[in-house]
């Protein structure tokens, strides 16, 4: 549907003095996408997010947009789109008005200005505050006010700098359904900062995970989340039970000797082996099930599911989750934890 | 108790303190007989105002001081701007050193700087033009200008600059349509305040005015040394007016605090 927004970042490093803020970044976003850059803070998303909308130049490497190179062109020649994490809206201008903003400095005359800026803020629900002045509006309502000023000239990529992290909880989904929605409407390449995992995996096409300026892995959503490409992805993906092992001929074992059954093909020598909550199965202790023999240290009430912490003999400590009703276990019980190995991801450390 | 009273008699001190020689230039402009040691004149009149229209050439002298601050606003936002730009958003090399040289008038007797003002203008025959006045008048309005423009740059939140270029915005439609507006406030006062540098200025207006260029703070000073002290009053009285009035126009319009320093998202 779209056949503009190809974005090909190749090779960029960019320092601040000796600190190498990101170093041989190379990424290829199709027409479309809408790809994160996930990862903690200081990892260099926010900065590489900044080289392609030009507030920044790269030491080196290339940025090339539908096949013409833009690395030096300046940010109001790139026709990008912006979604700022502090809103940035002109405090001086008013709903309408900032949302016209773009349309009023591409020289668009004013009739159609305020028709396609109403239009705008229909997409995004706040067709009845165009007069309002933005200080009048709550956190989740400017920051809708921002998609629409972002997407009103139909820019050719736009740019999200973790557009939901101002905003209370209630609000963070249902603005992320927004921005879903908006982008899936307009077909429109999308590129989204976030060091929030959830909202990676819910919104995006396709994930590059960074750390220290480098990107570690690119995938799908699912790839990333079911099979992580080393400890940092997956301990960042909120996988919640990370088991030290040493690996000898495909058998795992804990440090403790215990044996821990693993899934074909994982990695010889010292590995991690890691393990959503969820997919740790509870069974009383004593029945003839295989697995960790662990003590229930603390569980938590969590709505629609349960969840319990567990120390294994060895002083492991491990979580678990349930659905309610599945499994009833107090604090103190004895119970043996089964991994099943289809479902553990083994890294190298 | 015996604070809260302690208190309100300093108050009330410091206020008389400074409102009590304002009124009695009032009282001396608007006053009929006022003799020896009495409190108050015997009687009122506005003859004074007359008589300073009729002795002193009131309405070119009024016109001549306007035109000077006028010129001198201008002259200072030209110099100022790109000055206070430039320390507030740039790297620049020595630039407490820069921003002391620009205090440094202000710092030191203006008397001695009007001399050496005085000897540039002989040298360069400005004294008795507007212009030239008003260029010296630069030098007193410009330090408290880049100052107060400074605090308003530094202020200024960087993503909202950044959200203009991404929208689409040159450096020309960057400073027309989101600089500009934002700095509003801070630049009201920067001439406000430069207008009223210009418009009370006496010392350097001194030595460099001339027959075609007096004006009101040095004709109020001419008028005293002819003896007309009740003329001097009432043209203090028209120079005081335009400082009360930007005084409660920047009250109204700029949070006072705000002139100290960061002026964010004003």
């Amino acid at each position: 549907m779209t056949t503009t927004g190809h974005l090909e970042i190749e090779g960029i490093a960019k320092s601040w003095g000796k600190l190498a803020a990101l170093s041989d970044i190379t990424l290829d976003i199709a027409a479309g996408r809408f790809v994160s850059l996930l990862g903690p803070s200081g990892c260099g998303k926010t900065t590489l997010l900044r080289l392609v909308a030009g507030s920044l130049a790269p030491d080196s490497g290339r940025l090339v947009l539908d096949g013409r190179e833009i690395t030096r062109l300046p940010t109001h020649r790139r026709n990008m789109g912006m979604v700022f994490q502090s809103f940035a809206l002109f405090p001086h201008l008013s709903v309408a008005e900032n949302v016209a903003f773009p349309l009023r400095v591409r020289g668009v005359g004013r009739a159609e200005r305020e028709r396609r800026a109403a239009e705008a803020l229909a997409m995004v629900h706040l067709a009845a505050y165009a007069g309002a002045s933005p200080r009048q509006l709550s956190g989740g309502q400017q920051q809708r006010v921002g998609l629409a000023r972002a997407i009103v000239y139909r820019p050719t990529v736009l740019l999200l700098d973790e557009p939901l992290s101002n905003l209370d909880t209630a609000l963070r989904e249902e603005m992320r359904l927004e921005i879903g929605e908006v982008t899936h409407r307009l077909g429109i390449t999308a590129i989204y900062v976030t060091h929030d995992q959830r909202e990676a995996l819910a919104l995006s096409d396709e994930i590059a995970v960074m750390r220290a300026g480098r990107i570690v892995q690119v995938g799908t959503p699912t790839d990333i989340h079911r099979r992580p490409a080393d400890a940092f992805v997956a301990g960042f993906l909120g996988y919640a039970n990370a088991l030290p092992l040493t690996v000898a001929g495909g058998v795992g074992r804990l440090a403790d000797g215990t044996v821990v059954g693993l899934p074909p093909g994982a990695p010889e020598g010292t590995a991690v082996a890691f393990m959503h909550a969820s997919d740790v199965v509870l069974r009383a202790a004593g029945s003839d099930a295989v697995g960790l023999a662990c003590e229930v240290t603390e569980l938590a009430f969590m709505g629609e599911r349960m969840e319990f912490a567990l120390r294994h003999v060895s002083g492991l400590r491990l979580k678990a989750a349930a659905p309610i009703g599945a499994s009833v276990f107090a604090r103190g019980d004895r119970v043996t934890a089964e991994l099943p190995p289809e479902r553990l991801v083994v890294v190298p450390p | 108790m015996m604070r809260r009273i302690l208190l309100a008699g300093l108050l009330v001190l410091f206020g008389l303190f400074i409102v009590l020689p304002l009124a009695m230039v009032a009282i001396e402009g608007l006053g009929n007989r006022w003799f020896g040691s009495a409190l108050l004149p015997a009687s009122w009149t506005l003859r004074w105002f007359r008589y300073a229209a009729e002795t002193a050439n009131l309405e070119a002298v009024l016109l001549n001081t306007a035109y000077i601050a006028l010129l001198a606003t201008f002259f200072t936002l030209v110099v100022a701007l790109p000055a206070a730009w430039a320390l507030a958003r740039r790297h620049v090399a020595f630039k407490a050193g820069l921003v002391a040289l620009v205090l440094l008038p202000r710092m030191i007797p203006e008397i001695t700087f009007a001399l050496g003002v005085a000897r540039i203008f002989y040298n360069f025959d400005l004294t008795n033009t507007y212009a030239g006045i008003a260029l010296a008048h630069v030098i007193l309005a410009a330090p408290f200008a880049v100052l107060v423009l400074i605090a308003t740059f530094e202020g200024m939140d960087q993503r909202l600059l950044e959200a203009g270029r991404v929208c689409g915005c040159g450096p020309l439609a960057l400073a027309r349509r989101v600089i500009l507006p934002l700095a509003m406030p801070g630049i009201i006062a920067a001439a406000l305040f430069s207008f009223l540098a210009s418009y009370n200025d006496f010392v350097l207006t001194l030595l460099v005015y001339g027959p075609d260029t007096v004006t009101l703070p040095v004709q109020t000073y001419l008028s005293i040394g002819n003896g007309y002290m009740s003329v001097a009053g009432a043209i203090s009285v028209i120079l005081l007016a335009p400082s009360l009035l930007f005084l409660l126009l920047l009250l109204r319009m700029v949070r006072p605090e705000a002139l100290l320093g960061g002026m964010k998202g004003a």
